[in-house]
């Protein structure tokens, strides 16, 4: 009997990965086996964005706080993988002026492995630099801040094209991400942001989330978990821009600004934030969404109204925060079978999402 | 003649129950005093009536129509006005504006501008500050402030919660004073206090509720007496 | 303040310099003014309802391809019509938009308002396309006026004007009126105004009527000087807008219209006299200071913290 329950406690823990695990196969296994060529690009593309999503939800998912800036961490993986893994004779003949201090990255030829995990802490050790102003603010401060950062490594990105080569593409990047190994690091994601989220840290961080007054007074360290969950989400951040950059090759410094940013906001707010599910939920749901109004506008519609796709999907978007103001998940993880007679995401109604609200008035 | 009624009202935040069932009745031209400890589900009561939370169950009537559910500002233009707890009068806002904004649930602007004049009369401290903003106030006269606000929308029913909370006893008992006054002249209130013995020597009828909204005793000061006092009521019979 | 170092010892250059420092300066101060009237409408949506709406570019968007469509039209038309036009755009965003998210909490209003821009960027891609469109300014507006010896383009006095016309307006209509003393009654505490009887849906649907009339004249201005409308024209003047009112503290009307109108004019001016390279590291280095006054002053710079009972 104990044991039986041991293990059903177990299985609760591993039930959400596992979940994610499962959906995200399902999708892998379509691409593979089911769905015609033309989707491997996108399914490809929704494996990157799974861990760019979760990068993210890591950070502001936790937190609370709403980060405009992390697609600047992508960035910076994106351009340092870039750097590692161009062959040696391209790199020599492109790049004639770097940098005296980076001039070494010019004889470097890594694999695409670790040049991903190099990229990866490289934006950690960023997110820590600056981490000292960013976890001091909260709310719409804070917002500002990440935007602040966003744009200012997005100027860097422009200006220094030196290194960067600015609006201008980059040239010989290897094309290393597969379906197969974006598929395996979505996976690792998964396990990381819920990880995080299950441990000790990550439910202190919850706790200032939820109140933050009420966290201090029980003697957790505000800004040190803050920092901790920035720094972690950089690093998914990093991997995330890395395997960006080896999919699509050819990138230049306004691929990861603006546009970028809110996609995956949209995404995880549509998900729903504070839940590692939401995540990967909002993933999956904007994907197909907008690729089954594409197959719409161009099959149906002839492609006669250009832009058609983006104007229902913003108004779907819309329709979405309306009916679930906390996304589709409402916020919460995929619940255990068993408390499924009455999940709490499901029996949510407006009444009692408006009597939540209210609660915070009056207490 | 009743003036509010509640029949079975519950009220829940999320699952929990704050007020399980409550029944209680306001009659016009009296002074009723609900009472209890903390937590007891009296402010969730007054929040309740005045519209800011939805009961789950049961009925409000108040002149014997069905006001539950209905948004604050609806509610107050039935004649319920809120004294809120901590006051909340409007910090960047003057004293004669936060004054103004009292009436906007009013029609005849006219009447209303008069009537501004003559709280400032009344409240010869609000006519000294008139143009301060109203962070410049002190307690005391921030919750004559919000009175006075209250007062400026001609309520039918003035809901007063905890208007003495964090007061000087010197001024409490202005406050009390002016309480009484009120009454004599005729405005009916139903006043949330923790201060449970001043508030049943002004009240007609009091409420001692406890955890859960339930009401432990209901009837005037005398009756409360004859059945022990205060000190029974509060640790239950 | 916009100071350039003389280039030449030559007279006529010399005078030369001196006419493009106040024309600069002209420059800076009108449309400085224009960044704290959309500023000020930033801070008067954040307060009431919780509301950062980066949708508000999209106004200056609307009112941009309004203009684009009236422009063979006369002015009077031109004008009436572009305001009315903005102000019912923003009026419908509230409706359809914001109203059922009434209750929800600020990020997920902000990406609604995000959706909302993006739905109306598109439906600008897919109405009139990608390609700027020229809006050629009336020559009457882009002739130099002759003050004191001084020749200032007409456009940036005319702007100059009807800011600040707009800004006195708005401010004493917040502070004479029964409705402006609700919306800013609204702004310190929604929920005791309502209590007191102020009607919600009516200050909401105020304060985007009023901030659509001033995202009109904003536009008016805006593309007069620009000269072209494109979809995505609304970003730019927002992000400073928007970054000037958080410097300045959007939780305090005043404080914001002051940090939109410094940053504005700081930017107008800093384009005006710094070769484009230096100019976009000088983002760099503005934006690294805005982190800092977040970090030092959280509630902006200019506003008064709000003193609240203990």
């Amino acid at each position: 009997m104990a044991t039986a329950s041991r293990l059903e406690n177990l299985a609760r823990q591993l039930w959400v990965p596992a979940v994610l695990w499962v959906l995200l196969l399902i999708v892998y296994f379509l691409a593979q086996f089911v769905l015609s060529a033309q989707y491997t690009g996108i399914v490809l593309n929704l494996f990157i964005t799974t861990v760019l999503v979760l990068g993210l939800q890591v950070f502001s998912g936790n937190s609370g706080i709403l980060s405009f800036g992390h697609i600047a961490f992508a960035a910076l993986g994106a351009y340092l993988s870039a750097l590692l893994t161009i062959p040696v004779g391209i790199k020599r003949t492109t790049f004639l002026e770097m940098p005296g201090f980076l001039k070494w990255i010019l004889d470097v030829e890594m694999g695409t492995l670790s040049s991903t995990l190099v990229s990866g802490l490289f934006a950690a050790v960023v997110a820590l630099i600056v981490a000292t102003p960013i976890v001091r603010l909260r709310g719409v401060p804070a917002g500002i801040a990440t935007l602040a950062l966003l744009v200012i490594v997005f100027t860097f990105n422009i200006q220094t094209t030196s290194i960067t080569r600015g609006t201008s593409t980059m040239i010989g990047v290897p094309a290393t991400t597969t379906i197969s190994s974006a598929f395996l690091w979505a996976l690792v994601a998964v396990v990381v942001a819920f990880a995080y989220q299950a441990s000790r840290r990550g439910m202190r961080l919850r706790a200032s989330r939820e109140n933050e007054a009420a966290a201090r007074s029980v003697g957790v360290n505000v800004p040190f978990e803050r920092g901790v969950g920035w720094v972690l989400s950089a690093f998914l951040m990093g991997v995330g821009g890395a395997l960006y950059g080896h999919y699509i090759i050819a990138f230049s410094a306004g691929e990861f600004y603006f546009a970028a940013t809110f996609n995956i906001v949209l995404m995880l707010v549509i998900g729903g934030l504070t839940s590692v599910s939401g995540a990967v939920v909002g993933v999956i749901f904007i994907t197909v969404v907008k690729e089954i109004l594409r197959n719409i506008e161009n099959g149906a519609l002839d492609g006669r109204y250009p832009g058609l796709t983006e104007l229902v999907l913003a108004a779907i978007l819309i329709f979405v925060l309306v009916k679930r103001p906390r996304g589709l998940t409402a916020g919460h993880e995929i619940p255990w079978p068993r408390d499924w007679a009455m999940p709490r995401w499901a029996s949510r109604r407006r009444g009692a999402a408006a009597a939540d609200n209210q609660v915070a008035d009056v207490t | 003649m009743n003036l509010l009624t509640l029949t079975d009202v519950w009220v829940r935040y999320g699952r929990v129950p704050a007020v399980q069932g409550l029944s209680m009745h306001v009659d016009e031209g009296q002074l009723v005093g609900l009472v209890g400890n903390n937590g007891a589900g009296k402010t969730t009561t007054l929040s309740t009536v005045t519209g800011v939370l939805r009961p789950s169950a049961g009925t409000i009537e108040f002149e014997g129509k069905e006001i539950a559910g209905q948004a604050p500002d609806r509610i107050l233009r039935h004649g319920l006005s809120l004294v809120p707890e901590n006051r909340r009068i409007f910090a960047r806002l003057s004293v004669r504006e936060n004054l103004q904004i009292g009436t906007s649930g009013r029609k005849d602007r006219a009447k209303a501008k008069e009537d501004i004049e003559e709280m400032l009369g009344r409240f010869p401290v609000l006519e000294r500050y008139h143009d301060q903003p109203g962070a410049n106030l002190s307690g005391g006269e921030q919750q004559q402030l919000a009175i006075a606000r209250a007062l400026l929308a001609r309520p039918r029913l003035l809901l007063l919660d905890e208007p003495t909370l964090g007061l000087a006893p010197l001024i409490v008992d202005q406050v009390f004073d002016l309480l009484e006054q009120l009454k004599s002249e005729g405005v009916t209130i139903l006043l949330v206090e923790q201060n449970a013995a001043r508030t049943v020597s002004i009240a007609d009828r009091v409420y001692i509720m406890r955890t859960g909204g339930r009401i432990e005793f209901e009837g005037t000061g005398d009756e409360l007496a004859a059945r022990g006092g205060l000190e029974t009521a509060y640790i239950g019979f | 303040m916009a100071s350039r170092r003389p280039t030449s010892d030559s007279e006529s250059r010399q005078e030369h310099t001196i006419q493009d420092v106040i024309q600069t300066a002209v420059d800076s101060i009108s449309y400085g003014a224009l960044y704290a009237l959309m500023a000020l409408s930033l801070a008067l949506l954040f307060s009431v309802m919780g509301l950062m709406n980066f949708a508000y570019g999209e106004l200056i968007m609307v009112g941009g391809y309004t203009m684009f469509i009236l422009r063979d039209d006369s002015w009077v038309l031109l004008l009436v019509i572009t305001i009315v036009v903005v102000t019912v755009i923003s009026v419908l965003m509230e409706r359809i938009a914001f109203r059922p998210l009434r209750d929800a909490s600020p990020n997920t209003l902000l990406v609604a308002s995000f959706a909302v821009s993006y739905g109306l960027q598109q439906l600008a891609y897919m109405t009139v396309g990608p390609i700027p469109k020229g809006v050629s300014p009336y020559p009457w507006l882009v002739e130099s006026l002759d003050i004191l010896g001084i020749s200032v383009s007409r456009l940036s006095i005319i702007t100059f004007v009807v800011t600040i016309a707009l800004l006195i307006a708005v401010t004493a209509g917040l502070n004479r009126t029964m409705l402006g003393i609700q919306l800013r009654a609204s702004t310190e505490d929604f929920d005791m105004a309502r209590l007191v009887g102020v009607r919600a849906n009516r200050v909401i649907v105020a304060a985007f009527a009023i901030t659509g009339v001033l995202a009109g004249v904003v536009a008016l201005c805006y593309v007069s000087r620009s000269g072209s409308v494109s979809p995505t024209l609304g970003q730019g003047p927002l992000l400073v807008a928007f970054v000037g009112g958080v410097i300045g503290g959007l939780g305090s009307l005043t404080g914001a219209t002051i940090g939109g109108f410094l940053l504005g004019a700081a930017v107008t001016a800093l384009q005006a006299t710094l070769p484009t390279d230096l100019s976009s590291y000088t983002t760099l280095f503005a934006f690294s200071a805005v982190i800092a006054i977040l970090v030092l002053r959280p509630s902006g710079l200019f506003a008064r913290r709000a003193v609240r009972e203990a």
